[in-house]
């Protein structure tokens, strides 16, 4: 899958292919520890910089939406 | 403001599918989808994940709205947020689109869970929202876009499947090279071993061999 930008590609590729594994091998069975966020870093470097460049209103990039005020509720 | 929503069971455990719906992308069932990146996450010792995806897509109007919209050539930016709980084995996300978002506003929920009376199988239910802010024309374009809505979902599970099945496939392969390891690493101990015990035969042989032929 790609990044939006071809610069975060590579990191994108080794940061994915480092959560898939941890997540399946270690998160499921219990060990919740975060191994991939050295990888992360420098991804995320990455990625904020290339939503900057393409000028994306990322508006909630900051903040949390899942269980704030901001989270959609159920249509009624 | 118009709705939609739909529920479907996967017959595979919750583990499994979230393991998919980690990685759903790329998949042959949504070619739209053209990049997803992760913009934000944070993982807690008590065994949540929260994730922030940016995911850019062809635009997915149908043409004729795309058209009314003037919308044809752009990509579709989505901000999709999401929360995963381990202990309470569910998988939330939302998301909204951020292309066109002073016309269309469409906002999609799903969650994961496992199936109260079988948890060899997991529901997903999914509700999605579509407002359109262009007069005269929002009762038919908020139409149109709902009827979309239970094709993509369709494209979303068979899409879904397919990484199920690919991940079964990866999974097989890796044990099959971890028990062929595991037999070469215990079959080049036994050689060790008896080269060893050959080696000690051997020294053995040749001392007494010498010993009986020394001149007196």
């Amino acid at each position: 899958m790609n990044s939006i930008s071809p610069e975060c590609q590579e990191l994108k590729e080794k940061y994915d292919a480092c959560f898939n594994k941890w997540f399946s091998e270690k998160f499921l069975k219990g060990n919740t520890k975060d191994e991939c966020s050295g990888l992360f870093e420098v991804y995320q470097e990455c990625v904020k910089k290339a939503v900057k460049d393409h000028k994306i209103d990322l508006w909630e990039l900051e903040k949390p939406v899942l269980g704030t005020d901001k989270e959609k509720k159920d249509p009624s | 403001m118009s709705s939609w929503s739909s529920e479907h069971i996967f017959e595979h455990p919750w583990e499994d599918v979230v393991r998919a719906a980690y990685r759903k992308y790329p998949n042959p069932c949504n070619p739209a989808v053209k990049g997803v990146d992760v913009v934000n996450r944070s993982v807690c010792p008590q065994g949540t994940i929260q994730s922030h995806r940016l995911l850019s897509t062809e635009f997915p109007l149908p043409e004729v709205a795309a058209r009314l919209l003037g919308a044809n050539d752009h990509a579709m930016h989505i901000s999709e947020h999401s929360k995963l709980d381990r202990s309470k084995s569910t998988y939330e996300l939302q998301s909204k689109n951020l292309t066109l978002g002073h016309l269309v506003t469409v906002h999609e929920r799903m969650e994961y869970f496992p199936h109260p009376q079988d948890r060899s199988k997991t529901c997903l239910k999914q509700q999605s929202t579509v407002k359109v802010n262009v007069p005269f024309l929002s009762g038919y374009l908020e139409r149109l876009l709902i009827e979309n809505f239970e094709k993509n979902a369709m494209k979303g599970r068979n899409g879904m499947e397919w990484v199920m099945d690919r991940i079964k496939e990866e999974d097989s392969s890796n044990k099959v090279k971890q028990e062929s390891s595991d037999i070469l690493t215990q079959l080049e101990t036994k050689f060790k071993r008896e080269a060893e015990d050959l080696k000690q035969s051997m020294d053995s042989f040749f001392h007494k061999t010498q010993a009986n032929t020394s001149p007196l």
